[in-house]
């Protein structure tokens, strides 16, 4: 096992470089799962929308529809500057800006209402048109008993009764095992297809390129060991490195989310991990093949980010794949992230997907094929470098 | 000698064909897979016709034309009506089919799927359209009891359809935000430059390099030939920057907006911090260059994560923790620049960001270059 302790040896005098990717990529994991959301409510739940009300008319009109929107939605304060609101809104720190203009109470009682508040929202946003739904249903109420005869006083009063009595939502539950685990489990293994390539591409492509160095595989060659055995030793020192790496997520993920990382579901979504980790590993073998010329670490950091972010975006892991075009995902089949990820956010209930066994299963067995298609590349990438010596 | 050591080291570099090619393809090729992924994904915001299922009985006449009204096809459908039992729509909702149940009756109710959390959008809108229906409703059953008189007039104001709420924008730039994934795309390639700035720091170290150590013999002042490395560094990696801007602006027709020459300016300023930050950690320590390469690209990768490189809205989650780091973070720097050029006329806050970048990149320059001016060796 002459060549798998050579890989050790290595590994231990790389072992700095590695801890800094893994420490910094395990923060990144980490907070990208806990700005995920909440668990699954039983309980409906009226979305919330973060909504800042300018209101300049302060009239009790006015603080009334702003006690109302409060009640409903998220109240952020911020100060009237367009540039402020503006860069608020842009990031989707807030998803509507209301203006409620002086001379509001007064226009009401006269019934001039056209325009009588104004918005400003993404065009065209289901967030925005829900929220000017809702700003429109208020004003609407409070119009339709002062028109009825009521006084201002009573027609909010009675406006907020009857909007407050309308609601009448029934959340149905068809699983039971809902009230189970957390879902920032899943988030945590959405994000890993991305932390598993970089962390290989970065910490385990340098040593086996080692390897690869025309004079050094020379030498290897001059030996009396077999291509095959060299490529086994060599596969079980890459095997340990990643199994490492794996486990070491698997403890930060128990460490963060305790129990819910043993839920029926999670240990699933644990094994979809380990396959893609294999897809890692043969991805890894396939680039330490090529001639990445002088400043191969360089090089390096830029394939693994070019191909890490490629492929985590195509293949749904930060932009949801129910968010992506028919055509990207079309092409995105051919990815394994894309697989990997289809069977996570079934798991998770993520997509309109329901969980299906066979659909998971499916997902398994083709992310295996990608693994094995990119092992035999290798095998073959390697045997026709060691014939052009 | 300072052009000496720019025109040298210049075709040096432009010799190093791999690390060229892949400098230029990386933004060019990952802008592509951007534009690919993101095409069509703004329309993911805007509202689709939402599918409902309508349990209703005879009497139900008020609601089957408020949804024979909101489901008539068209343009404008805003809702996907099928009008079935209970028990039909109960499987319809199982199988995520549809997003609610309407149910008839006084007061109308709905029903929605505890598994369909992802799409609490569409049932708070569905919420929303019962409530107004039953406030309404509501409303007219209070007034026609109290002031019978006034019905007709109550039901001639709701038939006017008053528009309360006025439309209106801050900006004529883009509010698309998938547009920031571009600019801090752009970002994280004005920080890989930071590699090239790293290996100008191992070059001129006697204990870092043989190179360094043959270099550290010439009687040239180091502060002319490091500033001679760096110069050609920056204008070199500009270069690749701007192309792929320009591919990514003119070939893409990603809405950078219209400001090309301003953006070339804060690409080439991020580039010289970019360099100027890989030349100071390659000057610190005696690590040896991948630990040191190992530093910079997981400093540049959790700069580029905080301004929002794989998660959009990061960048205003983190002003909201700590607002002080965005104020230093290069990656937001670069990033905000772009976005302030694309959304506001005045250029405030782009001079700004720009200006705390030279600083900054101007101090780890000074600081690079008094951590390796006169250093002896005793032994290499």
């Amino acid at each position: 096992m002459q060549l798998f302790k050579a890989f050790c040896v290595i590994g231990k005098r790389r072992i700095a470089t590695i801890g800094v990717y893994f420490a910094i990529y395990a923060v990144i994991t980490i907070i990208l799962s806990v700005t995920a959301k909440d668990n699954l409510n039983a309980n409906f739940q009226s979305k919330e929308l973060s909504v800042c009300v300018l209101d300049e008319d302060d009239s009790m009109a006015s603080k009334a529809l702003t006690e109302y929107i409060g009640s409903i939605h998220h109240l952020v304060t911020l100060e009237n500057d367009p540039e402020v609101l503006q860069e608020h809104l842009y990031y989707r720190d807030i998803n509507y800006v209301l203006t409620i203009s002086q001379g509001f109470e007064d226009k009401l009682l006269a019934g001039e209402c056209e325009g009588l508040v104004t918005n400003v929202k993404v065009p065209g946003s289901s967030a925005g048109y829900f929220a000017d739904q809702q700003v429109s249903q208020y004003i609407q109420a409070v119009q339709l008993y002062l028109t009825g005869g009521f006084s201002i006083d009573e027609a909010i009063v009675k406006a907020s009764a009857s909007l407050e009595n309308a609601g009448n939502v029934e959340a149905v539950v068809f699983e039971k095992e809902t009230a189970e685990g957390r879902k920032e489990v899943f988030y945590f293994y959405q994000y890993l297809p991305y932390i598993f390539i970089l962390l290989l591409f970065c910490g385990l492509a340098p040593i086996i390129m080692i390897f690869q160095e025309k004079d050094k595989r020379n030498r290897i060659s001059c030996s009396s060991q077999k291509l095959w055995k060299r490529n086994l030793e060599l596969a079980f020192g890459c095997g340990a490195y990643s199994l490492c790496i794996w486990l070491l997520f698997m403890v930060l993920g128990v460490a963060v989310y305790h129990g819910s990382m043993f839920t029926e579901k999670a240990l699933y979504a644990m094994l979809n991990s380990f396959v893609f980790l294999l897809i890692s590993i043969a991805l890894t073998l396939l680039l330490s093949c090529f001639d990445l010329g002088v400043n191969v670490m360089n090089v390096v950091n830029i394939v693994s980010n070019l191909l890490g972010l490629g492929m985590a975006f195509l293949g749904g892991v930060f932009v949801p794949q129910n968010m992506l075009s028919d055509e990207v995902l079309a092409v995105a089949r051919f990815l394994p992230t894309y697989w990997y990820v289809r069977a996570n956010n079934m798991l998770a209930g993520f997509s309109t997907e329901i969980f299906d066994m066979h659909l998971y299963w499916n997902a398994i067995g083709i992310q295996l094929l990608f693994a094995l298609t990119a092992f035999a590349l290798t095998l073959v990438a390697s045997k026709l470098k060691h014939q052009a010596v | 000698m300072f052009w000496h050591a720019f025109y040298y080291y210049l075709k040096s570099i432009l010799r190093q064909k791999e690390t060229l090619c892949w400098t230029l393809l990386f933004p060019i090729a990952l802008g592509t897979l951007f534009f690919a992924a993101f095409s069509g994904l703004s329309e993911d915001e805007s509202l689709n016709t939402i599918p409902v299922a309508a349990v209703l009985e005879e009497e139900d006449i008020a609601l089957k034309s408020l949804l024979e009204a909101l489901g008539e096809p068209g343009e404008e459908q805003f809702l996907e009506v099928t009008y079935v039992t209970e028990e039909e729509a109960l499987a319809l909702l199982e199988q995520k089919k549809i997003i609610g149940i309407l149910h008839g009756g006084k007061p109308a109710t709905l029903s929605v799927s505890a598994q369909m959390d992802n799409m609490q959008m569409e049932q708070s809108i569905l919420s929303a359209i019962v409530d107004q229906y039953n406030t309404i409703y509501d409303g007219i059953e209070n007034v026609a009891m109290t002031n019978p008189e006034k019905v007709e007039a109550v039901i001639r104001k709701l038939s006017e359809g008053t528009n309360y709420n006025e439309e209106i924008t801050y900006t004529d730039g883009t509010m698309d935000e998938m547009v920031s994934y571009f600019f801090n795309l752009i970002a994280m390639t004005c920080l890989y430059s930071s590699m090239t700035g790293l290996q100008i720091a191992i070059r001129n170290q006697a204990n870092l390099s043989s190179l360094g150590a043959r270099r550290s013999l010439s009687p040239t002042h180091k502060l002319i030939s490091i500033f001679g490395e760096i110069t050609a560094s920056c204008l070199f990696q500009s270069v690749l920057v701007w192309i792929s801007l320009f591919y990514l602006n003119f070939v893409l027709k990603v809405n950078f907006g219209s400001q090309f020459g301003y953006m070339m300016l804060a690409s080439l300023v991020g580039c010289i911090f970019g360099i100027s930050f890989g030349f100071f950690v390659g000057c610190i320590g005696k690590m040896e260059e991948a630990i040191k390469l190992g530093i910079l690209m997981v400093i540049t990768m959790f700069n580029c994560f905080l301004s929002g490189l794989m998660v959009q809205n990061m960048r205003i989650q983190v002003e909201r923790v700590c607002p002080w780091y965005n104020k230093i973070n290069p990656a937001a720097l670069i990033s905000d620049s772009f976005y302030a050029l694309s959304v506001f006329q005045s250029h405030d806050r782009y001079f700004k960001n720009l200006a705390t970048l030279f600083v900054m990149a101007v101090c780890l320059c000074v600081a690079g270059f008094f951590i390796v001016r006169r250093e002896k060796y005793a032994a290499l």
